[in-house]
């Protein structure tokens, strides 16, 4: 049986546990406090006050500019903010709204009962409009998968492979692999990412449409070029 | 209302967008709303093309049995395929190891809904006697998928039984006859009530009916993006419309979610 998810937080806050993703989190009466790491030494009293996990997941839902942040292991979460939580449950739903499914995939991956699914199976088993992905060429994974996920654009660590047994090779070896440290030490929490996300699913269904039409639209030219006029 | 299920956790499941803002917000709101009755142990939300996914949100449960609710509007592709695929379910109840699952239908197709059609009615064209009203509800349609329109003939069918009053009621749709951009022909009285049978205010309800309606000349700005909302109501062809919001952004949706829970437990649900 995997360990309760809310113990687990417990015991990590227990250990000086204080970091996810862009996030710190400081013990605050009998809560807790969260604010951005960009404003871990401005005055709070210049922050934002948020009260809330629902304020939080507002706030997270936009970026500085006013754009709509789909993934939200992006690294471009506002800053300017600070949120006190009265307890353990709403520190909780707070961090499943700001890094949906982090906590739960990097404590079940400890404890062995998650795994990491593979971009080919994931690839392998879509219907409808996205079964196109699966002739996606390992070239195009490759290229696509280093270009999309790297830091600059998803703080997320890179579990899932090609096909279960090739690595990426345009990462570091940092990126794709999960710090293996209990709860119990207090480490910053990593973002797990064991299923490739619905943004590079269709950004892999763009890859193989884009060369499908090419290829045809170079099977026609060559088939118009070889007919007498 | 339902009773208490400590040892319950609650999944309700939409499609969320990447491009729109607005297409998740109706699922956390009413998840929202039944985390703050406490009737289950823990209440998550899944999406297609947002975080947590169906996969993920299953290792954020901890309790021994979970509620999988569709936030859907239709049995289709979504209720059928993709969600049972992606939760790893092989029928209305599946042993997923370190939980127990029960899928209950979508939310849109619960008789409740007619309770939210002819609420919203009443609110977007308050004032107004029914017997001047023509009340359209409008869906997608697809040629691709019959059920798709069933949960919106059902609740005409429903409503025109109940002889509430309205000049008529008739379904129509985006993509298939009737079609909404019909909607003078298609009625006859001088008010028209059109409630969007949608999950969210997304790219349908909000951008794309309003233009068929010509209540629009072009597609507008996401619901939460522009600053001054619709205003009831607009002239057209000597007639006028009052346009509601999507059908899902009803809070009372909630209770529809937890009416969908209470009817698996009758229908499906092995006794204790």
């Amino acid at each position: 049986m995997p360990s309760s998810i809310n113990s687990a937080l417990a015991s990590w806050l227990a250990a000086g546990g204080s970091s996810i993703g862009e996030i710190s989190i400081t013990p605050h009466g009998s809560g807790w406090q969260l604010r951005h790491h960009a404003d871990s030494s401005t005055d709070p009293a210049s922050l934002k006050p948020l009260d809330s996990p629902e304020a939080l997941r507002e706030m997270a839902k936009w970026d500085a500019a006013g754009n709509y942040r789909p993934l939200h292991s992006a690294p471009n979460l506002p800053s300017g903010w600070i949120a006190s939580l009265p307890d353990l449950a709403s520190l909780r739903l707070a961090l499943d709204f700001l890094y949906p499914a982090a906590l739960a995939n990097w404590l079940r991956w400890l404890d062995g009962t998650a795994s990491a699914c593979s971009l080919r199976d994931t690839f392998n088993r879509q219907s409808g409009m996205y079964r196109v992905t699966g002739l996606i060429r390992d070239s195009e994974a490759e290229s696509l998968v280093t270009s999309s996920c790297h830091d600059g654009n998803c703080l997320r660590k890179v579990i899932w492979n090609l096909d279960g047994t090739t690595p990426w090779a345009g990462f570091p070896p940092d990126k794709t692999s999960a710090p293996s440290s209990a709860p119990e030490l207090g480490q910053p929490i990593p973002i797990l990412c064991l299923d490739l996300c619905p943004i590079l699913l269709a950004a892999a269904r763009e890859t193989v449409k884009k060369r499908m039409k090419s290829e045809s639209d170079a099977a026609k030219a060559a088939e118009a070029q070889a007919s007498p006029a | 209302m339902i009773s208490p299920k400590p040892s319950s956790a609650l999944i309700l499941v939409g499609h969320g967008s990447t491009l729109n803002p607005d297409s998740s917000q109706p699922t956390h709101d009413h998840a929202d709303t039944i985390r703050r009755t406490g009737l289950f142990s823990e209440v998550h939300c899944a999406f297609w093309k947002e975080e947590p996914s169906m996969r993920e949100v299953l290792r954020m449960v901890d309790s021994p049995e979970v509620y999988i609710v569709p936030n859907f509007i239709s049995e289709g592709y979504f209720t059928q395929n993709v969600i049972p695929r992606e939760f790893g379910l092989s029928g209305r109840t599946t042993d997923l190891g370190h939980t127990v699952a029960h899928y209950t239908d979508p939310v849109g197709i619960h008789p409740s809904m007619t309770r939210l059609l002819l609420k919203r009615a009443a609110e977007v064209a308050e004032g107004i006697p029914l017997t001047d009203c023509s009340l359209i509800i409008v869906g997608h349609g697809t040629g691709l998928n019959d059920n798709s329109t069933k949960a919106i003939k059902d609740q005409v069918e429903i409503i025109r039984a109940m002889n509430c009053g309205f000049a008529e009621v008739i379904d129509a749709y985006m993509e298939e006859p009737p079609l909404i951009a019909d909607w003078a022909t298609l009625t006859s009285a001088p008010n028209v009530i059109v409630v969007p049978f949608f999950i969210a205010d997304g790219l349908h309800s909000f951008q794309d009916i309003p233009v068929l309606l010509g209540m629009e000349s072009e597609p507008t700005a996401a619901a939460s993006q522009i600053e001054v909302f619709r205003r009831n109501p607009y002239h057209l062809h000597g007639r006028q419309i009052y346009y509601s919001s999507a059908i899902g952004t009803e809070p009372l949706l909630a209770e529809v979610m937890l009416d969908q829970i209470a009817a698996f437990d009758t229908d499906h649900k092995p006794a204790a």
